[in-house]
């Protein structure tokens, strides 16, 4: 019997270790997401799984990877956001995986809110994402596709920068007719 | 007869690659005629070159083997025989010494355009289009000179080539008359000149802008999409059966198609921004191509600069092509197809300052359009001379991506720019982040779209201020501030449009100014415009409507195409027919002009857009020849030089520049 108590009390103690590591290891990646949202307020949504994007002429090991396949991937997705140049809306955006590989598809996620606090969806709207490098005078080589998983909140596949250096990342949001951007600088390296 | 041939061949400024006496009179006692064409030709030899044609936008080519040429700048038609004698004159007589009693009246156009475009039938009659009516003549040796027929009131919008279609030359039962027309769609004539169909997005068809039209032996119909980059193969019922070409500079891509003609089994096309004549398959194949870009302008005798129309001679023999940038059409014959492409691959140098219609300038700021690669390049000038400091633009598929820039509008206080793209159908709101505080630099990042409209969204949004404006996409076609406001003007139906910060449409006047080209605002209140096509210039009070019309035919202008509006009220406007500035006071009295053709300092070949220009002033230097920059300055497009001059308001030269370069002295005559 006693020796049964003291095994439970380590098989206790132990446990508790755990879970107080995890716990630890859970408010470090929450001030991680926090820090990494910049002008976004709310707690962010968990980011989409990323789906494999159907490339039959490249080889396996060359699709998408989830963060937890990505060797050089940091635990925890960095959530950006940027407002539209006319200041009508804000696009928070992570990628799949982070950091974007070089010369490797991957994924955005995307949700479009009305205001600069990232609260109030924006919704109803069409989106259409870009990549391009005005040091070099190109774009990407590919064209990504966008699907609206959810209202306001959308999957790119498909996006792949073929080198490293300066990207501007183009929101192009339209309405009526009406297109308006929000653009970001992303650096490769 | 040697003489007269000469003496016509000099008048028409016929410039042979031999000694012309021997040349002509070889052709005069009969040149050998080959067999029909029946395999793809490539003509890219060149055999002579026809100058000191007004703005020749059309040519066609008689089963004779006689030629006619329509030079829109003048409103009349050239008939000439293969070694260039002059057979007719069609309309305004020629201002060279023509021998006497060759020209022929046009016979009352109603149309204040005069004609836009020409054929020749089944019949051999040549047919003369202009926006509302369709002329015939009769070329036999017992021809009046009154036409033999003309059928006047129709509707045929901007009709910029034709074809016909149909067989027997003894009845007009199944012919009908195909005709481009630029506005957007495909106008079917029967043979007794009375509509038959017409292919626009209301029968189903998207044509963004037809330039050129050719009939196959099948009786297929091809038509060139200049702002699709895309020919479009119709059946004999007008059912689209292929489509093929994008946009490049690649053998096989296209910059801007426009005239076509059918030899054989292929299909010729003026390529005219590559500056190139491409050779296809009906399927769509490329086969080959000729041309090698002119660099240095007016260079010809076998390079080609903007060619516009293509004919070829039913021997199979010889390609006539018509340049109306460079007021000229050559003849070409056939040559081996690998030694032409191996010939024509253009040189970079010289040729980065395509400068356009389309330039703004405030404060600091310049913008001006390049064609060619559709961007919009960005000039600072705080210095004496313009410094370029970024491009954007380009051509692609994006809404940064531009197709046809039209107008430009740039304010300095707010470090904004517009591009109105009647290409893409767009109207673009950018933000300039530039830092006049740091050393100029070139920034690639410095202009950023803020937001983009589509046009036919926009006009919709006009529309609702305006239930009169009509069915259609307008067409920006200029920018000015007035009152505290951006206002543009459409070209398509003339109607004046107040814009908020957002471009959205805030109040639209009707001015009934169809055709109008730039805009600016008097100093003194209100707004001035051109009309190219009735030669005219417009001056309007601030509520849109028309104060004064200035010019017309016989007038001042022949073809103003952009007016600028001084401090002083004083008004500029270029007129590219004419190769000058005109300058007429506030209440539009003609004051006076500046320059004239040529291609020296303070000269012009086809002006086009002008404004204000508010940059840094050149100092004194010893030694300058004209120094100085006090009082009001403009800058003007020249683009047939393909550079930008700098003026007082005066008319004195003060400077020229392009890309990378710039000039405060002037230099030799001929130096561009």
């Amino acid at each position: 019997m006693m020796e049964t108590a003291r095994v439970d009390a380590t098989h206790r103690s132990a446990r508790a270790w755990a879970v107080a590591l995890l716990a630890l290891l859970a408010l470090l990646a929450m001030l991680a997401m926090v820090s990494a949202t910049v002008g976004c307020s709310d707690t962010p949504s968990p980011p989409i799984p990323p789906a494999r994007v159907e490339q039959s002429d490249r080889p396996a090991s060359q699709a998408p990877r989830s963060p937890a396949e990505t060797p050089s991937a940091t635990p925890v997705q960095a959530w950006r956001t940027v407002r539209s140049a006319a200041g009508t809306f804000s696009v928070r955006w992570v990628a799949a995986p982070d950091p974007i590989p070089v010369s490797d598809p991957f994924e955005l996620d995307v949700q479009l809110f009305v205001d600069p606090e990232c609260t109030i969806p924006l919704t109803g709207r069409s989106l259409s994402v870009d990549a391009q490098m005005p040091h070099h005078g190109h774009g990407m080589n590919v064209r990504p596709s966008v699907t609206e998983i959810t209202p306001g909140r959308y999957r790119v596949a498909g996006m792949l920068c073929h080198m490293p250096g300066r990207w501007e990342f183009l929101f192009d949001v339209t309405a009526g007719g009406l297109l308006e951007r929000a653009q970001t600088t992303v650096e490769l390296k | 007869m040697e003489a007269l041939v000469l003496f016509a061949a000099v008048a028409l400024g016929v410039q042979t690659p031999g000694p012309a006496c021997g040349l002509l009179s070889g052709l005069l006692s009969g040149s050998s005629q080959a067999p029909s064409v029946d395999t793809c030709k490539v003509f890219g030899t060149f055999e002579r070159q026809f100058d000191l044609l007004e703005s020749p936008t059309s040519v066609a080519v008689a089963a004779s083997g006689d030629w006619a040429v329509l030079e829109r700048d003048r409103r009349r038609i050239r008939v000439l025989a293969p070694d260039g004698t002059v057979r007719r004159v069609i309309g305004e007589p020629d201002d060279s010494q023509l021998p006497s009693g060759t020209v022929w009246d046009l016979a009352v156009d109603p149309d204040a355009s005069g004609p836009t475009a020409i054929t020749f039938g089944p019949d051999q009659r040549l047919t003369i289009l202009s926006p509302s009516r369709v002329a015939l003549f009769d070329l036999g040796p017992t021809a009046s000179g009154v036409p033999w027929r003309i059928v006047s009131g129709l509707d045929l919008g901007e009709p910029v080539a034709a074809a016909w279609k149909g067989g027997d030359p003894q009845t007009t039962a199944d012919d009908e008359l195909w005709i481009a027309d630029r506005r957007g769609s495909v106008i079917v004539l029967d043979g007794e000149i009375a509509l038959k169909r017409r292919l626009d997005l209301a029968s189903g068809f998207r044509f963004l802008r037809p330039s050129g039209v050719a009939i196959a032996p099948d009786g297929s119909v091809f038509v060139a999409d200049e702002d699709a980059n895309a020919i479009i193969r119709l059946d004999g019922a007008g059912r689209e059966v292929a489509r093929f070409g994008e946009r490049g500079s690649f053998p096989g891509l296209f910059n801007a198609p426009r005239g076509l003609a059918i030899a054989g089994q292929c299909l010729y096309v003026t390529d005219e921004l590559n500056h190139r004549i491409t050779v296809h398959d009906f399927d769509g194949t490329f086969r080959s191509f000729w041309g090698m870009h002119a660099v240095v302008p007016r260079e010809g005798e076998g390079k080609i600069h903007y060619p516009a129309s293509i004919a070829i001679a039913p021997d199979g023999m010889s390609a006539y092509v018509a340049e109306p940038l460079e007021r000229r059409v050559q003849r070409f014959g056939p040559s081996d197809a690998e030694a032409a492409m191996n010939s024509a691959m253009p040189s970079r140098e010289g040729v980065l300052s395509h400068f356009g219609h389309a330039i703004a300038c405030d404060g600091e700021l310049l913008l001006l359009e390049e064609p060619e690669t559709s961007s919009v390049f960005l000039f600072d000038l705080r210095d004496p001379t313009p410094m370029h400091v970024t491009t954007f633009g380009g051509s692609g598929e994006g809404p940064d991506r531009y197709s046809r820039v039209r107008a430009l509008h740039v304010n300095a206080a707010t470090q904004m720019a517009v591009v109105a793209d009647s290409g893409k159908g767009r109207l673009a709101h950018l933000r300039i982040a530039r830092d006049r505080t740091k050393p100029l630099k070139i920034d690639p990042f410095m202009v950023t779209l803020v937001r983009s409209w589509e046009l036919g969204a926009w006009s919709d949004r006009v529309r609702g201020l305006l239930p009169t404006a009509g069915q259609g996409t307008l067409e920006p076609c200029g920018f000015a501030m007035h009152g505290g406001s951006l206002w543009t003007l459409d070209s398509r139906l003339g109607v004046l449009v107040s814009l908020d910060e957002t471009l959205a449409p805030t109040k639209a006047i009707a001015t009934g100014l169809a055709g109008a080209s730039g805009l600016t605002a008097r100093a003194g209140g209100g707004f001035a415009t051109t009309l190219p096509d009735q030669g005219e210039v417009v001056l309007l009070t601030g509520d849109g409507s028309i104060a004064k019309r200035i010019g017309g035919r016989g007038s001042a202008f022949i073809r103003p195409t952009a007016v600028a509006s001084m401090p002083d009220g004083t008004l500029l406007v270029t007129d590219g027919a004419a190769d000058r500035v005109v300058v007429l006071g506030a209440d539009g009295t003609v004051k006076g002009s500046m320059g004239s053709r040529g291609a020296s300092d303070g000269l012009f070949w086809m002006p086009d857009g002008i404004a204000p220009y508010s940059g840094a002033s050149v100092p004194p230097e010893q030694g300058d020849v004209l120094v100085g920059s006090e009082g009001p300055r403009c800058v003007v497009v020249d683009r047939g030089n393909h550079r930008a001059q700098v003026f007082r308001q005066d008319g004195t030269w003060i400077m020229t520049f392009g890309l990378g370069r710039a000039y405060t002295r002037p230099r030799e005559r001929g130096e561009t």
